[in-house]
């Protein structure tokens, strides 16, 4: 959404982006799967992941890996929850578009 | 099922996650080596004998891929994968290095002598012909299918795959999430004896983790050409 505000170092929110942190914000702590699920069709298995590690990578969001039952087998899930810089980005990014909406009514 | 998953996993940790990509790197180093042998016989001019340059070229290509094979086995075995490689990179250089090298030094035909005298003595040393043997059979019991249900744990093989061209931390936060949930749906349907339900899972699985790759990788030359891009523009 702030794409070309990029340069100026503001970071930025794609769509896909905007949506998992409104769930994490919303919902607390979620993994992958229980986002896609949550989404009602917003995020597809295949793309949530690739999302998520960029997001990481931005600051957006972070992940612990979620303890493993005693017995329990298999690769370690993560536990994904937002930052304190992904909250500021998702307020920043509802206050930008409220205005924008605000200055298309009244014009 | 759940001890027989449990010592799939287990046992794709220890064994690594070289062994599918071993074989596509050694047929790439058996054409490497077809170049090489023909960039040898053309540096050391030896076309006017072709009987000569067609065996002694046979003779090197054969025994030098295999005394190559069986370090690279073995480097793999106890090293890793990516010293495996390297010593991959090192060996197929230092092949061309050595050829022309001898070509320098020596008359042709002494030079192609004793390059295949060299690759030859190092194919008979009992050793090689053992870690050779070892490995190639280690290689192939982890690959061929077996009549064992632990090779039907889906993404297995994969992961090792992944894990090889992927960093860690990739591997960790994309790769290895997905993967976690299919074979957690697989193990559900399979325990309540659904195998229509676990087949269709792995397909999806599959299709899933296709379509992941793709788009990493995709994203990741985007951003590099971005970069390249302001890096040339600023």
């Amino acid at each position: 959404m702030f794409a070309p505000l990029k340069d100026a170092g503001i970071p930025s929110l794609s769509p896909k982006e905007a949506v998992i942190l409104r769930m994490l914000v919303t919902h607390g702590d979620l993994y992958g799967l229980g986002l896609v699920e949550k989404s009602d069709g917003q995020l597809k298995r295949g793309t949530v992941y690739v999302t998520l590690d960029r997001m990481e990578d931005k600051g957006f969001v972070i992940s612990t890996t979620a303890p493993q039952l005693p017995g329990a087998v298999g690769l370690p899930k993560r536990l994904y929850s937002p930052t304190g810089l992904g909250r500021r980005v998702l307020d920043a990014c509802d206050v930008a578009a409220a205005s924008l909406l605000e200055g298309m009514v009244l014009t | 099922v759940k001890a027989i998953w449990n010592a799939e996993i287990t046992a794709g940790h220890t064994l690594g996650n070289w062994l599918i990509t071993q074989f596509i790197i050694h047929a790439v180093m058996a054409t490497l080596m077809g170049v090489l042998f023909v960039v040898a016989t053309d540096v050391i001019h030896l076309w006017h004998i072709p009987l000569f340059t067609t065996v002694g070229g046979v003779l090197s290509f054969g025994t030098t891929l295999s005394f190559e094979v069986a370090a690279v086995l073995t480097v793999q075995r106890w090293l890793g994968v990516r010293a495996g490689a390297l010593l991959l990179g090192l060996v197929a250089y230092g092949s061309g290095v050595g050829v022309r090298h001898l070509s320098e030094l020596l008359p042709p035909v002494l030079s192609v002598l004793a390059f295949c005298a060299w690759t030859g003595c190092l194919f008979a040393m009992r050793e090689g012909n053992q870690v050779l043997l070892d490995g190639v059979i280690w290689a192939f019991k982890a690959v061929l299918p077996t009549s064992s249900p632990i090779v039907g744990v889906p993404g297995s093989k994969c992961r090792r795959v992944l894990a090889f061209i992927y960093t860690t931390k990739t591997m960790s936060r994309v790769f290895d999430q997905h993967l976690s949930e299919m074979q957690d749906e697989w193990m559900a349907a399979t325990v309540a004896n659904r195998p229509w339900l676990a087949g269709w899972v792995r397909v999806r699985g599959y299709f899933i983790l296709a379509k992941m790759v793709f788009l990493h990788s995709f994203v990741g030359i985007v951003q590099t050409v971005v970069e390249m891009w302001a890096a040339l523009k600023g």
